[in-house]
Order: structure tokens, then C-alpha cells, then sequence
């Protein structure tokens, strides 16, 4: 069975060859389906062109990425948006939900894009929300009458809705404070263990990334640290450094 | 719920976010659709109206014989076309009008037959046992005061047979007795039911001469070869009648409007434009503000197209919202404008204006609405384009708003192709080239007017930045403001340019025309007073009256010289032109002066023009038909061909193809025609107005005439004109209310982007007011410099359209008056807007609640 994500001997490189900016070395890296994997690092490290190339909204300047088995840098700009719409969910720092939509239609319009129709987009939105600990009296309400906490829950709806069986999580409790951001780390973790979801959590944070089975270290756009889960919850160590 | 509901679900969504502002965008389409189909209705119903007329008078003649537009011939030449093999039928008419003597201002058409013969009534479906009561049809023959007027007429007046009616004629004011009442059918129903029908001998005793008729309607056998019948009846006729089918004459007639009908397109479709350009502004403003929702839809799976087909539905959205707003307010402009676009087109083409209907058809209205959808459309499809293929990664974690692209280069390229193109047309346009190509030009200077905004803006700010740096720290704030989002900002300034050019250049054309009418009044009229019928079916020229009345006037004490003028339509070379006799005496005797003559006349021309020999000729008249001094002209008359030379030109408006100033002795003895249209007479001293009493006391009962002063005369002329460009008075107001609409669009999307930049503004102490002076000055910047690109393109139009374009589409030949004074006005009224259009951001502006606009942020 192929892996949820592998990349192999992947660099991006940003500007010329020559005094262009290196955002990533020769990463190689496999994560497999259902894995929680941290993907750790300073501002700057690397960390988020790891995840844009993952989920195809950049391409390698040299090496290949994979998710489930197909060669991203290889697909066309609508291959990839289908690859994004089907097979993976994207919840931001920001939350990102739009502002003037209600809870409901912030969760729904991806279906839309499926074609699922507007009613059975409704109840999908509506189970998804329970799903997220949500309760759906907030289905007509404005993403601006929540709290942070509930605003990512919704983000974190609005990325399950199509179904994916890839998390791409871009620092999701960096906008919160330390107890709502462990509770929606402790969601994704549920999510993780009970849909087996493979979670991709990219972090500046030591803690959340305590969540994941494995922990990757980047520094200067190269894999420092490869770290797997040793307690008996499947949860790593910190590495306290 | 429905599937279309669902289409729209995401478009909706979007667009609920700001209704008031979406509104603008609504509105502005919506005044663009109004005008088109306005204009579409107006276009087809006046179209309509006039075609009617000649349907409905011509009956079941095939074809008519006339010579031109109301010359008299005499009766005998019916039965020459009565011979014509394939002929059934030549009916002798006499067409005139009359206008009510109640004060009413109500016209009567009148239609003078043979009553006796009942072949020939029939064809107007007229009359017939079952469609008129006649009282008694031997009194209604015997008696030339006797009129059949329909129903209709009469019950809106309560007149019966039997009662009275006072009609002013040529040859006065009479008095006709109602003998017989018309079911409103067939020519009946024209002109609203305002119509008389008289036999055609009294109908020739009141309106041309015993003897003499104006038009014969000619039916032709069926499955004859109606080529050949014509051609056989034009051989019979004398020289100056012509011989056509009702169906030329609609499509003579279609021709001479269509030059006006396309004028009032084109500014409709300016309307359009700028409605184009006021929604693409605040369209590419919401997608650039919501362009990090793009960038999410996007990085969660949407494909670009998707995203950017999400987007074009908010344009149909705002384009099917502008056309159910604007359609039934185009319906409304219509009914408005009708009667006054009627009457212009009738001044524009020397035809006489019917009471035009509304003729509601779907097609305006689909026309006008297709239109409006496919502006927003296109208005959205730019901006869906590029918000559709922004960037995702970054946009999305940081949510930056993508920064417009300096496209300076491209924008100087696409002025330069535009301004070589323009000149090109501009070039075969000067050289007697199609109108279209006139049109062309227009709509280059207006789109080059809108894309030099962009280098003008860049050039303006940066050296303006300088200046304010140093003088004026609100000036530097607000030249800030516009740069920040200069492509926008160079939109609104297309807007204003295209907006205030448009009114500029309708303005010089306007004042052009209302000039030279009047100092053609000024330069041909001579005299110390104007004596003429107070009726004008045309609305500029009054109406003939018998040259009895001149020695009517010759015999009031203090009148030392009295001429008769006469004008009437004619047609030379294929087309349309104008007689306009003068008595002899006016240029021989030396009392009525010197005429302003252009270039060099023949040496001997008062003597040539009194005597017979010699004509005048208009500058239309050399323009379109080629003519100059010394060229012979031979003129078809209804008594044979005559020969004029050519001994002057003068500046004169009563054609748009071309006028022939002679001699009215020639042109009586010619023409059959012993009428004026006015009596222009030389007092003997300074007691004007007791001669005008005396004159008024002597013939104003009889004739009904009006006394006017030549300066009253030319005032009056000013009136009519301007009454004739009040249509497109209201045009300009509507092009006005749109930029209006698109500055307050773009300063209050200004005021929402710069939320955080002006609470830092006014964290850090900068008072209300003086924020609200920045929003103020920013919108004096968007006027001064929208109004100098105007003034170019409105200066270049108006020019270009006096000395080339309405010669070429209309025929008229106008002196260039640029109002100057009057620019002021525009220039301050435009700046008014400006600042109109800034109040509401401005107080959006001082209001800002800084805390609350930096935590948002």
C-alpha cells in the first residue's frame, strides 16, 4: 500500500538559481495513512512551503511529491484543485472562514463544488458540525458572533465535510489561547484515531506537537529531527530542547 | 429548492455583504439599461408613428405621384395617369393641415377627395354606408365650408353635425360646419383621430388653388407589373412630379431618420459605458477586498474555472438586478421623452411630427436587457479572471489583498494604438467617408479620453506629491489615498472623463446648433418686423398664408416696404432640398439691406435674384451637392425645368442637404404656389410697436399671425432649438447622475480599504475634520483631473462633430460656438458632484471609530 504522502528529494528554491532564496533542501520524507505527523520549525524554517508543495498549491523546483500514489508536480492545475477538493482538508492559523456566510454556508460551499446538492449539503454540514463538537443552533450564525475556538471548530468542519483522508493543519491553535488550542489539538487527534485520518500538523509550537506520532524537525529548510511516538498513547516525548 | 436557486447559492452569499454599495452598481447599470431601451422604444415608436401616417394616408394606392412635399400641380394630370395601362384608379388628394382657431394648439390633417366618387373614398377606407354619418350628402357638396371630422374628434370637443369649427388655412381664418361624422378607421384613425375630410373642391379653394392638388394616389390593377406601371405613369407626368411606391417613401424615410436614431444610440450606449465602467471599478474592488477568499476556495479544491464561473454568476446577478431595475424605468423615460425625441426627429428631418404612440414591443426591452446583462458580464469577467488566478499559498496564510499590477506600458501602448486609430478615422471621416466612420472616431476619443487616465494619474500625483509634501500635508494624504489603488482610481477618473466629456461635447453641439440657427435668423431675415401665420406644424418654419395678406400690410399707414418670404420642401439631385423665395425687392429696393454673403458673389446678383436668373445657394447645398458660384442649377418644377445660376452662398439652416434661396415671383409663376410664410416689413419711423398694433388690429383676426420683432424671431428660433435638444438635455443629466455614482463608489471603497491606515491616522491625532478635508480633496482631485481629460475629449467631440460629423450624418452645416462661460458652469457643476459624491464616505470617514477599525484589523 502506497503511502498518504511521500516526498522524494524534493527543494524549492525561490528567485534565480544562483541568488535565489532556498526554502527546502532535498527533503525526503514518507508519512503513512492514518499517521499524525508534526511537522515542527522556526519562522521561516520551511514548514509551510513543506505544506503548500504537499498540497500542491506550489511545485518543487526539483524532486517529486506524492499523495496517495499520485505525483503532484506532475498533475495539472485542475488535477491538483480535484486532488485538494477529494482527498484533502486544509484547516489554516486564520481560520479563513468568510465572514459574510453563515456557519452553515462556510461548511457547505465546498460541496458545491462536488455537486452535492444544497439540501444534502445541509444535513452533511449539520452532522459534520455535531462531529466537531458544535452545536448546530450555531448553523445560521455569523463565523464573527463566535469565540476562536468555536471559529476553527467550524474551519475544521468546513475541511471534513468533503471527506478527505488527508488533514493538512497550518499552526491551527496559533490564534488561540493555550486551552482552546489543546482542545481543538485534542480533536484533531479524535479525529485522527477514530476516522483515521492522516493529520499533517505544522507548528512552531514544542506542545502541539506532542500530539502527532511522529515529530519532523526543519531548520533551514532541511529535516533535522525525526522523532516517533514512544509513550504508550501513541503520543511522542517532547523533546524539551 | 429549486436548482437555480442553487446555482446562485454562493453568488448570493457573496453579494448580501454590502447591499447599500451594490446598489450604486444596480443603479448605475440600470440607468444605462434605462437609456437604451428608452431610446430602442422612442427610436422604433417614432419610426413607427411616421410610417404609420404614410401607410394609413396612402390606403390601397400602389403609388403615389407628388411633386415633393406639398407643390401643387393641376388636376388634369390624374387623368394622364388615369390612362396608364395597369392603373384602376388615380385619385386627386389634397394633404394640408390646419391648425383648430380655439387656442387649443390642436392640428387637424386634412384630406381632400372626391366625395362624389365613391371608387375613390374607398380606397382610404373612409367612408361607406356603414362607417359615416352624413347628414346630407347634396349640402355637403354644395357648401365648401363642409368638413367630416371622426367620431372621436368630435366627442372630445361635444361637436355635432351641424356646429361650427374655425380651422386657420392658408388663406386665413374660415369657418367649416360639421356635415358628417368618421368611424375611426382607416386614414381616420391617424393623428389620433384628428383628421378632416373635405371634398376636394373646397379642400383646394382653402388650402392650395382651384384647380391645383398636391398628391395623386394611384391603384393598380391586380397581378400587374408594378415596375412597369410606375414607369409607364412617370412617362406621362410633367416635369417635376415624381412617381413612388408609399413603401419608398417609408424607406426614404427610414433612411433620412436613421442619421438621428443612430446619434441617440450612440449616447445611449455611452450610458452603457459608463455604466460598464463604474461596475468593473466596483467589481474588480469586491474581488481584490475578498481576494483571500478566492485563494481558500481555491487551496480547499475549487478549480480556477470554478472559482472564476462563482464569480461571473455575481456579475449576472448584478447584471439581471440592473436590467429589471432599468427596463421599466427605460419604459418610463420613453413615455417622457417620446413626445420631445418625436419633435427633434421631425426638426432633424425636415418631416412634420405626428402624435407619435408608444409602440411597446418586447424586443427593446429584450434588446436593452440582453445588454445590460452581457455590460456586467463583461464588467465581471476581468476581475473574475484575475481573482480566479491569484496566488494561492501566500494569499492564503496572509490573506493579502494581491497588489494591482503596474500596467503603465500597456495602458500608453493601448492609447497610442487607440489615438493612431481614432486619427485614422477621424482622417477618412473629414474626407466624406461613411458616418459610421464619424461614430468610430467618437467612441475612439472617448475610449482614449478613458485610457489616458492611467499616465495621467501617474504624472499628476507624483509631481502633485511633491508640491503637497512641502505645502499642503492634507493634499499629500490625499494624493496618498489615490495611488494606493491607482488602476481603480484611473477607472473612476475614466468615468468622470468619458462622463463630463460626453456632456461637454453635447453642450458645444447644443450651443452650436441654438448660434447659427439664431444668427442665420439674424443674417437672412431682415426687416424692422416679422408678419406670419402663428401656426408651425414643423415647429420652426410657421406655416403659409395667402400673399393676399402682404397687400393687406402694404395698406397700413407707417409700413414703407413689405416682402414676402416663402420656404417649401423640393427635391434636386435624388434628394431633398429647400425653396426659399424672396420677393425681388428685398434685395433691389435697398431697404432691407446687405445679406452676409460668404466668399465672392456675382457682380450683379439683386438684379440676377429679382429678375429670375440667378439663386443663392446654402453651404449644405455646396457640401452635398457640389455646387459654387456661377454653376447652373435646373431645378424640376411642376411647370418644367428651370434653370438657375448660381450667384452667391449664404449660411442658412432650413435644410440639412441644401437650400435654394430665388426669387418668389419665379418661384410663384413655377410653383403654382401663392403663399408666405412671412411678411418682413420696414416701418417708416421708430413708432414700431403702434404699426405692430395696427398691424395686429388689421390681419390678426383674418390670418391669425403673429408680430414679431426680428430679434422675437430669432429668440423664438433659440426657443424651438432648444426645445428640440431637451432630449438630450435629460441624456446628459442621466450620463451626470452615473459619474455622480461611480466617484461616491470609489471614494466610499477609499474610505472601507483605508480603514486602518486612517485609525492610525487619527490614533496618532489628526482630528475628524481634517480626515473628512483629505476625503473631500481626494474626491476635487478625481473631479479636476476627470475634468481636464474632458475637456480634451469634450473639446475634440465637439469640434469634430460641428465641422465633420453632422455635416456628414445629419447634413447640417454649423458655425462653431464653444461656450467658454458656459464651461465654467460645467466645470463647477462637475466639481459639485464631486464633492456630493464624497459626502456620505466622508462622513463614513469622520466617524471611524479608531480602536474598533485597528482591533478589526
Amino acid at each position: 500500500m502506497t503511502d498518504a504522502i511521500a516526498l522524494e528529494g524534493v527543494s524549492k528554491r525561490y528567485g534565480d538559481e544562483a541568488l535565489g532564496l532556498s526554502a527546502l533542501s532535498d527533503i525526503d520524507l514518507s508519512v503513512p495513512h492514518g499517521q499524525f505527523l508534526s511537522v515542527m520549525g522556526a519562522s521561516g524554517s520551511g514548514k509551510s512551503t513543506l505544506l503548500n508543495l504537499i498540497a500542491g498549491l506550489d511545485r518543487p523546483s526539483s524532486g517529486r511529491v506524492f499523495v496517495h500514489g499520485q505525483d503532484v508536480g506532475q498533475l495539472s492545475d485542475d488535477a491538483r484543485s480535484d486532488l485538494r477538493l477529494h482527498e484533502i482538508g486544509f484547516v489554516f492559523q486564520s481560520f479563513n472562514l468568510f465572514p459574510n456566510f453563515t456557519v452553515e454556508e462556510n461548511i457547505v460551499w465546498p460541496l458545491k463544488f462536488l455537486r452535492v446538492s444544497w439540501k444534502e449539503a445541509q444535513r452533511r454540514a449539520a452532522v459534520t458540525l455535531e462531529q466537531v463538537g458544535i452545536e448546530t443552533t450555531a448553523l445560521e450564525r455569523r463565523p464573527g458572533e463566535l469565540s476562536g475556538g468555536e471559529q476553527q471548530r467550524v474551519a475544521i468542519a468546513r475541511a471534513l465535510v468533503t471527506e478527505p483522508r488527508l488533514l493538512l493543519a497550518d499552526e491551527p491553535t496559533g490564534n488561540l489561547d493555550s486551552r482552546t488550542g489543546q482542545a481543538v489539538l485534542d480533536l484533531l487527534l479524535e479525529l485522527n484515531r477514530e476516522r483515521r485520518l492522516t493529520v499533517l500538523l505544522v507548528t512552531h509550537s514544542t506542545f502541539a506537537a506532542t500530539y502527532g506520532h511522529r515529530t519532523v524537525e526543519i531548520q533551514d529548510g532541511r529535516i533535522v529531527n525525526d522523532v516517533h511516538a514512544s509513550d504508550s498513547q501513541g503520543r511522542i516525548v517532547p523533546i524539551g530542547r | 429548492m429549486s436548482p437555480l436557486r442553487d446555482t446562485f447559492r454562493i453568488p448570493f452569499c457573496f453579494l448580501r455583504s454590502d447591499y447599500t454599495r451594490l446598489l450604486l452598481t444596480i443603479g448605475a447599470l440600470a440607468a444605462g439599461v434605462a437609456l437604451v431601451c428608452a431610446i430602442q422604444l422612442i427610436n422604433s415608436s417614432v419610426l413607427h408613428a411616421f410610417e404609420d401616417v404614410i401607410d394609413t394616408m396612402a390606403g390601397r394606392a400602389a403609388l403615389q405621384v407628388s411633386a415633393g412635399d406639398g407643390g401643387f400641380f393641376p388636376e388634369d394630370v390624374a387623368d394622364a395617369v388615369g390612362g396608364v395601362p395597369g392603373v384602376e384608379l388615380a385619385v386627386q388628394t389634397v394633404g394640408a393641415t390646419a391648425l383648430v382657431a380655439d387656442g387649443s394648439g390642436e392640428i387637424l390633417t386634412v384630406h381632400g377627395v372626391e366625395i362624389t366618387n365613391d371608387a375613390a373614398v374607398r380606397v382610404y377606407q373612409a367612408q361607406g354606408p356603414e362607417n359615416t354619418q352624413l347628414a346630407d350628402p347634396l349640402v355637403f357638396l354644395n357648401q365648401p365650408d363642409s368638413v367630416m371630422l371622426t367620431r372621436d374628434f368630435a366627442r372630445r370637443r361635444a361637436l355635432h353635425v351641424g356646429d361650427g369649427i374655425e380651422l386657420e388655412t392658408p388663406a386665413g381664418r374660415k369657418r367649416f360646419t360639421v356635415r358628417g361624422l368618421l368611424e375611426p378607421k382607416g386614414i381616420a384613425r391617424v393623428h389620433g383621430g384628428n383628421l378632416a375630410v373635405m371634398d376636394l373642391f373646397a379642400a383646394e379653394e382653402s388650402f392650395t388653388r382651384p384647380g391645383l392638388i398636391n398628391r395623386i394616389d394611384v391603384v393598380v390593377h391586380r397581378d400587374v407589373d408594378l415596375a412597369l406601371v410606375r414607369e409607364h405613369v412617370a412617362s406621362v407626368l410633367p416635369p417635376g412630379l415624381t412617381v413612388e411606391p408609399p413603401a419608398q417613401r417609408k424607406a426614404d424615410l427610414q433612411r433620412i431618420m436613421q442619421s438621428m436614431q443612430l446619434v441617440l444610440q450612440v449616447i445611449a450606449l455611452l450610458a452603457l459605458g459608463a455604466g460598464f465602467l463604474i461596475a468593473f471599478n466596483r467589481i474588480a474592488t469586491v474581488f481584490e477586498r475578498r481576494t483571500w477568499q478566492h485563494g481558500v476556495m481555491r487551496a480547499i479544491g475549487a478549480r480556477r474555472w470554478a472559482v472564476q464561473w462563482e464569480l461571473l454568476k455575481e456579475g449576472v446577478v448584478l447584471g439581471l438586478c440592473g436590467s429589471a431595475l432599468g427596463v421599466p424605468v427605460g419604459v418610463g423615460l420613453a413615455y417622457l421623452l417620446l413626445p420631445v425625441i418625436a419633435n427633434t426627429t421631425a426638426l432633424s428631418s425636415r418631416v412634420v411630427a405626428p402624435s407619435a404612440d408608444m409602440a411597446l414591443g418586447w424586443s427593446p426591452l429584450v434588446v436593452a436587457s440582453a445588454l445590460g446583462l452581457l455590460t456586467a458580464v463583461l464588467a465581471a469577467l476581468g476581475p473574475a479572471r484575475r481573482a480566479a488566478g491569484t496566488e494561492i499559498a501566500d494569499i492564503v496564510r496572509h490573506r493579502t489583498a494581491v497588489t494591482t499590477a503596474t500596467r503603465g506600458r500597456g495602458i500608453r501602448l493601448a492609447c497610442g494604438a487607440v489615438f493612431i486609430a481614432t486619427m485614422i478615422a477621424m482622417a477618412i471621416a473629414n474626407g466624406g467617408g461613411a458616418p459610421t466612420w464619424g461614430l468610430a472616431a467618437t467612441c475612439g476619443v472617448l475610449i482614449g479620453s478613458a485610457l489616458a487616465a492611467r499616465p495621467l494619474l501617474d504624472v499628476a500625483s507624483k509631481s502633485l506629491t511633491l508640491l503637497a509634501k512641502r505645502y499642503a500635508s492634507s493634499g499629500f494624504f490625499a494624493l496618498a489615498a489615490l495611488a494606493r489603488n491607482p488602476g481603480r482610481t484611473a477607472l473612476t477618473i475614466s468615468t468622470l472623463a468619458v462622463g463630463f466629456g460626453t456632456v461637454i461635447w453635447i453642450w458645444i453641439v447644443a450651443q452650436s446648433f441654438e448660434r447659427s440657427v439664431v444668427n442665420v435668423v439674424h443674417g437672412v431675415l431682415h426687416g424692422d418686423l416679422a408678419v406670419g401665420s402663428a401656426h408651425s406644424t414643423n415647429g420652426i418654419v410657421p406655416d403659409p398664408i395667402d400673399e393676399s395678406a402682404l397687400e393687406d400690410l402694404r395698406s397700413i399707414p407707417g409700413i414703407t416696404a413689405v416682402v414676402g418670404e416663402q420656404a417649401m420642401d423640393w427635391h434636386y439631385a435624388g434628394g431633398p432640398i429647400v425653396l426659399n423665395a424672396f420677393d425681388g425687392s428685398y434685395w433691389t429696393s435697398g431697404a432691407f439691406g446687405e445679406w452676409p454673403l460668404l466668399g465672392k458673389p456675382l457682380p450683379d446678383l439683386a438684379e440676377g435674384l429679382a429678375d429670375g436668373r440667378y439663386a443663392i445657394i446654402s453651404t449644405s447645398f455646396v457640401l452635398h451637392l457640389g455646387k459654387h458660384v456661377g454653376d447652373v442649377i435646373t431645378l424640376d418644377t411642376p411647370t418644367g425645368p428651370f434653370p438657375l445660376t448660381v450667384g452667391g452662398v449664404v449660411s442658412t439652416l432650413l435644410s440639412p442637404r441644401g437650400t435654394v434661396i430665388l426669387g418668389r415671383e419665379v418661384y410663384k409663376r413655377a410653383w403654382n404656389d401663392p403663399h408666405v410664410i412671412h411678411g418682413l416689413v420696414r416701418v417708416s419711423d421708430a413708432r414700431v410697436d403702434a404699426v405692430r398694433a395696427r398691424i395686429a388690429a388689421a390681419l390678426g383676426q383674418h390670418y391669425n399671425v403673429t408680430i414679431l420683432s426680428l430679434k422675437e424671431v430669432a429668440d423664438w428660433t433659440g426657443v424651438q432649438v432648444q426645445q428640440a435638444f431637451a432630449g438630450l438635455y435629460v441624456l446628459a443629466g442621466v450620463i451626470l447622475f452615473l459619474v455622480l455614482l461611480g466617484a461616491a463608489d470609489t471614494l466610499a471603497a477609499g474610505v472601507l480599504e483605508q480603514r486602518r491606515e486612517l485609525a492610525v491616522v487619527r490614533a496618532a491625532g489628526v482630528r475628524a475634520r481634517q480626515l473628512q478635508r483629505v476625503i473631500f480633496l481626494e474626491a476635487l482631485l478625481l473631479g479636476v483631473f476627470g475634468l481636464l481629460l474632458a475637456f480634451v475629449a469634450g473639446l475634440v467631440l465637439g469640434i469634430f462633430w460641428v465641422w465633420t460629423v453632422l455635416p456628414n450624418l445629419l447634413g447640417w452645416v454649423l458655425e462653431l460656438h464653444i461656450p467658454w462661460f458656459h464651461f465654467l458652469a460645467i466645470a463647477s457643476m462637475s466639481l459639485i458632484v464631486c464633492l456630493l459624491a464624497a459626502l456620505i464616505p466622508s462622513l463614513r470617514a469622520r466617524h471611524l471609530a479608531p480602536a474598533l477599525a485597528l482591533r478589526y484589523e
